[in-house]
């Protein structure tokens, strides 16, 4: 029985007609997705006819408060949102930090779902069990740090409050862009897949909140010890690197190390960059010149986020975000820049425009190495000369994305949109993942998340679960009895199924020590988590919804060159190819699905409990 | 001279005072026999993920532990892959 961490409704908001509903839970659906990805792809399953286009009015769009937010569970701030993504035309789950999870259950609510169409640009003001939806036609156009700081200051002067947290979307988003990424106070970004598009869609500019609930644990004294056993292993774990400089402090490692991508996937980092150039590169140099506050999710003791004032260098902009590890490679070794301005400039504009900065910096690569090849030429990118470590091209085609004027109304939508408007030119050098460029670790490195990237239902993804997250001491074993068996997978992915769930940082998991998102959620809900059928059960929830639109193993597709064939020469990685189609079929053999589509068998779906009707309309039955 | 330098603060998960040290040694000198010089408090726990640069060159840890011998003026950098985010 749920004893904690939700507040026990969700809204519904209909654009078409203009109506806010508010629905309590069926309280079986918490106990058996507790949040996050697989809630929301349950609620998709249930509110959205199959086979709609994702940007359609028929197309749900939800945002998903965790159960840890708002608790002071350490490192529970992360809240997800869920649509059909426009780029997999499957499922899509993202999260992203912040507030505004926990402030919008503060107000009453567990979950935000968006259907229909506007007519005209709007904004949901959401206070105390209630709902408004107003108009946006001033911030209709607006950057995205803009448009929130007018929305926020107008409805902290109307209410007298402070704190009033939002979300929403950039000019990208407006336009439907591929790459548009949901952005919430201010900086932070729920980036991946194509999100905003759908919200966009709907005439939904952003959605503003301001609670006064309390939020009720399950047993505040286990909550509260853990809360020390964290503080007391992040001393152990000596974080004040991360703490002072954030992700970006293991940019220079991964270029010299092979993690971070190199030329578009291609090369090996220690042969374009010295370790000098290297440390350049990341975030501790840049913070001694220009950070100027450090920033938090709600309840993180690390504060990995921070501010920057850049009045220096090739592009001095003045106020702006530290860009995270993963902007940093995608706009420096990924397309060869050693300027350090390029990514900070890059992360500026983009999180502006809302677009994703990781599947930017791929869009970029991409189209230096087909311009390099002759594939694209001054033609199809308004004469930018692209060519490898020229930032001040990388950033003229950047601002076309985020303009989506000229070759911008092409090159906003990301790699795959681009090669098939290109008449497939280049399609050679696509480092895409069914479509999405891929977060910046390298599986060559990490084996695990060559299957992660490639058989996900939410693709090029580093964050959903891998096997052998480093390299193995210099031997890749990828035999039966290797670490790379199915079973191990699916016990990796159940884990990061839950952290997902349950809105746990993964950073908390990797310095936090001793406990887990599995004690955080048992504590605050009062919930039994049993791993062995909660991460399968969340897995093909998701995997479902893309299972009802037709997605089967075949649509999955991957570049060779990202899993080593042909194999990188030097480095760490040196000879290394992944068998990944191997580890696809190990994983969902061991999930109990069948070998042609990747498909779940109807007795396995119904084993787990709660998803019978799910196993009647896509379950196989089995040989 | 040789120069070893730790990356992004590992010197102090390493148990270390200061991210660089020289040595002056008879060259080429084992990188195995730097190591033991440096004492290395915390090594055995976090050996998997530490890489070596060396020579515009980049080795996983055990393997230059096993092949490296670093020639006269070269600076080798340790540094952690542990996930970035
Ligand atoms: S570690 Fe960083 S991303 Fe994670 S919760 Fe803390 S501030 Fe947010």
């Amino acid at each position: 029985m749920v004893k904690g961490g939700y507040m026990g409704k969700y809204l519904v908001v209909d654009m078409t007609t203009g109506t806010c509903e508010t629905h309590e839970w069926d309280e079986k659906y918490l106990e058996l997705f507790v949040g996050g990805p697989a809630l929301g792809a349950r609620m998709l399953w249930d509110m959205m006819p199959a086979h709609v286009d994702a940007l359609a009015p028929e197309s749900v769009f939800g945002f998903l408060a965790s159960p840890l937010n708002g608790t002071n569970a350490l490192f529970g701030g992360r809240y997800t949102v869920v649509s059909k993504s426009p780029v997999t035309n499957g499922f899509n789950d993202a999260n992203s930090g912040g507030y505004f999870g926990p402030e919008l259950k503060k107000a009453g609510f567990d979950a935000l779902f968006i259907k229909g169409k506007s007519e005209k640009p709007v904004y949901l003001l959401i206070t105390d069990d209630k709902c408004e939806i107003r108009d946006a036609s001033h911030v209709w156009g607006k950057d995205y740090y803009e448009a929130e700081a007018i929305v926020r200051d107008e409805v902290e002067a109307e209410l007298g409050v402070k704190n009033v947290r939002t979300a929403g979307i950039g000019p990208a988003g407006e336009r439907g862009s591929h790459m548009a990424a949901l952005m919430n106070d201010m900086h932070h970004t729920a980036g991946r897949g194509g999100s905003a598009a759908v919200l966009g869609a709907k005439g939904v500019k952003m959605v503003a909140v301001k609670g006064t609930k309390k939020i009720p644990v399950a047993d505040i004294d286990k909550l509260n010890e853990m809360k020390k056993g964290y503080l007391a292993a992040l001393k152990e774990a000596d974080i004040q690197v991360f703490k002072d400089s954030g992700s970006g402090e293991a940019a220079p490692g991964c270029i010299l190390g092979n993690d971070a991508s190199t030329r578009n996937w291609s090369a090996v980092g220690a042969d374009y960059y010295t370790p000098e150039e290297a440390e350049k590169l990341g975030s501790p140099w840049a913070d001694k010149k220009y950070k100027t506050k450090s920033k938090a999710c709600a309840a993180c003791p690390l504060g990995c986020g921070a501010l920057y004032k850049v009045e220096d260098g090739a592009y001095p902009i003045g106020d702006t975000t530290r860009p995270q590890y993963e902007t940093i490679a995608a706009f420096s070794s990924n397309i060869l820049v050693k300027d350090p301005a390029v990514n900070i400039y890059a992360n500026d504009l983009l999180n502006r425009a809302g677009i994703d900065t990781i599947s930017a910096g791929g869009t970029v690569a991409w189209a230096i190495e087909a311009f390099e090849n002759g594939d694209l030429t001054e033609e199809d990118t308004d004469g930018i000369k692209l060519a490898w470590g020229d930032g001040d091209a990388a950033i003229e085609l950047v601002k076309k994305m985020c303009s989506g004027e000229g070759c911008g109304e092409i090159f906003q939508h990301g790699t795959k949109y681009a090669c098939e408007a290109f008449g497939g030119r280049g399609a050679q050098f696509m480092t895409t993942f069914s479509g999405i460029e891929p977060g910046q670790h390298d599986p060559r490195l990490m084996p695990g998340l060559g299957r992660a990237y490639k058989w996900d239902p939410v693709p090029g993804r580093h964050v959903k679960g891998t096997t052998g997250y480093v390299i193995e001491d210099d031997k890749y074993n990828f035999g039966e009895d290797g670490p790379h068996t199915g079973a191990t997978d699916v016990e990796w992915t159940s884990y990061t199924e839950l952290e997902s769930a349950a809105g746990f940082c993964q950073f908390g998991g990797i310095y936090g020590g001793q406990f887990t998102a599995v004690e955080d959620v048992e504590a605050v809900t009062g919930l039994a988590v049993d791993l062995s059928t909660y991460g399968p059960r969340s897995f093909l929830m998701r995997l479902a919804f893309s299972v009802r639109e037709g997605i089967e193993r075949k649509d999955y597709t991957a570049n060779p060159r990202n899993m080593g064939e042909p194999p990188l020469k030097g480095g760490p990685t040196d000879g290394v190819t992944i068998p990944v189609d191997e580890l696809g079929e190990r994983f969902y053999e061991a999930l109990g699905c069948d070998k042609e589509h990747f498909w779940p068998y109807k007795d396995t779906l119904t084993a787990l409990g709660g998803l019978d009707d799910v196993a009647e309309e896509i379950g196989l039955d089995r040989p | 001279m040789i120069t070893v330098k730790f990356l992004s603060g590992l010197e102090r998960r390493l148990g270390l005072s200061d991210n660089l040290y020289s040595f002056e040694e008879p060259v080429p000198v084992p990188f195995r026999s730097l190591v033991e010089k440096l004492n290395i408090r915390n090594l055995d726990s976090i050996t998997r993920p530490l890489f070596v640069n060396c020579e515009k060159e980049t080795l996983t840890f055990d393997k230059a532990l096993a092949d490296l011998n670093v020639p006269d003026g070269e600076t080798v950098v340790i540094f952690m892959i542990n996930g970035g985010g």
